[in-house]
């Protein structure tokens, strides 16, 4: 038998951790995070779970009629559908090229840049001003500099005896093209994300090496590269999902020609859902390409990793 | 040459190095702001920098043909609103995140982060079906909503995070002692002193919420 004083011992026993400051903590924890976390769960992970959803039905947007098809979407994706995998080669070779060329010169001018000099500032400037440029405005001009015969860019080529392409025309210097334009564009971002980094350099490294009689190459290869890491990685996985992400700028400029040498995934699931209506399969498209940018960057992070240990 | 003069040269030399890498950047826009003089042959017509002749009247056809300033105001105004909405709500997170001991915030970051992984094209159809249900349908919400809570709110939500690790903890633990609650310090100690962060998170969130207002959003409207 139990008498009442023991009983109610053990009930404020039990109920005691419901108190605890780390229960508490916790739990305010979780109220600043409520806003972030149910926008997350409506606008993002919700929608998502539904895409995943359509990519099992065949659903035309038109006649608004969903039939369950199960994996078909995916099997005629991957299978079927000669479109797909030129489409992914195109997506890669974008981030192939975009992803080097965007980091090499945005760490040059980075380098060239962060330490305050005459005119530095201005520089810093004209090269961020892009980033902050309309994307619509910005594929236009260039739509209009890269013209064939009367752009801009051939009629400076002619000057110095270059025959220039027809750009926007051709499908690989489409390509290069469409590449070259998007760097120009946002390579300021990641200039800007080195300088912070490099300013961050305890000067007394550098002191120390020139000291020792390092050469510029080998303060930069053996103290100011390893220093970046952290910064390289951050801006290699952002840059990398970015340019596999890419939509609006190959939309605007070469709208996925020409012959489709342009066509990349985000583009091609457009398409898909709102030029042929085929939710279905644009979503199984979306899924997979989800897929794609979640295997690559965790594939980064790991290579970082080993390489760090 | 006397040392000083062979450093100025260098320099010099650097800065016309410079001048000419910054051209494919800034021709466009100098290439805008002529266009925005000339007449329509001429700008498709020709690709010099100097208008032949000065057109002030763009810059009133633009009111003329389309309602420009309401768009204009439009863009501003959800502007403000997504800033300020970004601000409040990232900070929250960031400081939770940065700051609070609770069990699953690893795994809550990786799920954020993943957020980044998806183009907004994405998430389109099933947030326009969203919107329908919860008759938000051809108001401003949607504009407001997607980017507070898209990419960019998880951005905004890292910066301020990584900004709020850096803050000595020990400026909270003496408000702590003073009796302030958790939303007292977040808002009399963490968010002042981190004015930096937000001044880089309201910026970087009003342009791009200026900028990128969507093309798609016409078109999607079938």
């Amino acid at each position: 038998m139990i008498s009442p004083d023991t009983k109610s011992a053990t009930a404020r026993k039990t109920r005691a951790p419901l108190l605890t400051l780390r229960r508490r903590e916790a739990m305010e924890a979780w109220l600043f995070l409520s806003p972030t976390v149910i926008g997350f769960v409506v606008f993002f992970l919700g929608p998502l779970i539904a895409v995943f959803g359509y990519s099992l039905t065949e659903w035309n947007l038109l006649t608004q009629r969903a039939t369950w098809v199960g994996l078909e979407n995916y099997t005629d994706a991957l299978g079927n559908n000669p479109d797909f995998w030129p489409v992914l080669s195109n997506s890669l070779i974008f981030a192939v090229g975009l992803v080097p060329m965007n980091m090499a010169l945005a760490l040059c001018l980075a380098l060239s840049l962060s330490r305050p000099a005459f005119g530095n500032v201005f520089f810093r400037v004209v090269f961020f001003a892009p980033v902050v440029t309309s994307a619509v405005a910005w594929a236009i001009v260039w739509k209009f500099l890269l013209q064939g015969e009367a752009g801009a860019v051939n009629q400076m080529l002619a000057t110095v005896g270059i025959d220039g392409p027809n750009w926007l025309r051709e499908p690989d210097w489409a390509m290069f093209a469409v590449i070259f334009t998007r760097v120009i564009k946002m390579v300021g971002l990641n200039m800007i994300l080195y300088i912070a980094a490099l300013q961050s350099v305890p000067r007394d490294y550098e002191a120390a090496a020139v000291l020792e009689g390092a050469s510029r190459w080998q303060i930069f290869k053996w103290i100011i590269w390893p220093l970046l890491a952290p910064t390289t990685l951050v801006i290699m996985v952002v840059t990398t999902i970015g340019s596999l992400k890419i939509f609006d700028h190959i939309f605007l400029m070469t709208g996925g020609g020409p012959e489709n040498g342009t066509l990349v995934l985000a583009f091609y699931v457009y398409q898909q859902a709102f030029e042929f209506f085929d939710v279905g399969y644009a979503s199984a498209l979306a899924v997979i390409m989800f897929v794609v940018i979640l295997a690559l960057t965790l594939l980064q992070v790991a290579l970082r990793n080993r390489n760090a240990s | 040459m006397t040392r000083r003069t062979h450093r100025l040269v260098t320099r010099i030399c650097w800065l016309i190095t410079l001048s000419v890498v910054a051209i494919p950047f800034a021709f466009p826009f100098l290439w805008m702001i002529a266009g925005s003089f000339k007449n329509a042959a001429e700008v498709l017509g020709s690709t010099s920098l100097i208008p032949t002749t000065i057109r002030w009247t763009n810059y009133v056809e633009v009111f003329e043909y389309q309602p420009f300033a309401r768009q204009y105001f439009n863009s501003l105004y959800i502007a403000v609103l997504v800033s300020v909405f970004t601000l409040i709500i990232s900070s929250l997170a960031g400081y939770a995140l940065a700051r609070m001991r609770f069990a699953g915030a690893g795994l809550l970051m990786l799920f954020l982060i993943s957020a980044l992984m998806v183009p907004e094209e994405v998430t389109i159809i099933p947030n326009f079906f969203l919107f329908g249900w919860l008759d938000l349908m051809d108001t401003h919400w949607p504009l407001v909503l997607l980017p507070v809570f898209g990419s960019h709110g998880v951005m905004a939500t890292f910066l301020m995070r990584q900004y709020f690790l850096a803050i000595p903890k020990e400026l909270e633990e003496a408000g702590k002692m003073d009796g302030l609650s958790r939303l007292g310090i977040w808002w009399k100690i963490a968010l002042p002193m981190s004015r930096p962060a937000l001044a880089a998170v309201t910026i970087i969130t009003f342009l791009f919420s200026c900028v990128n207002r969507r093309v798609k959003r016409d078109q999607i409207a079938v």
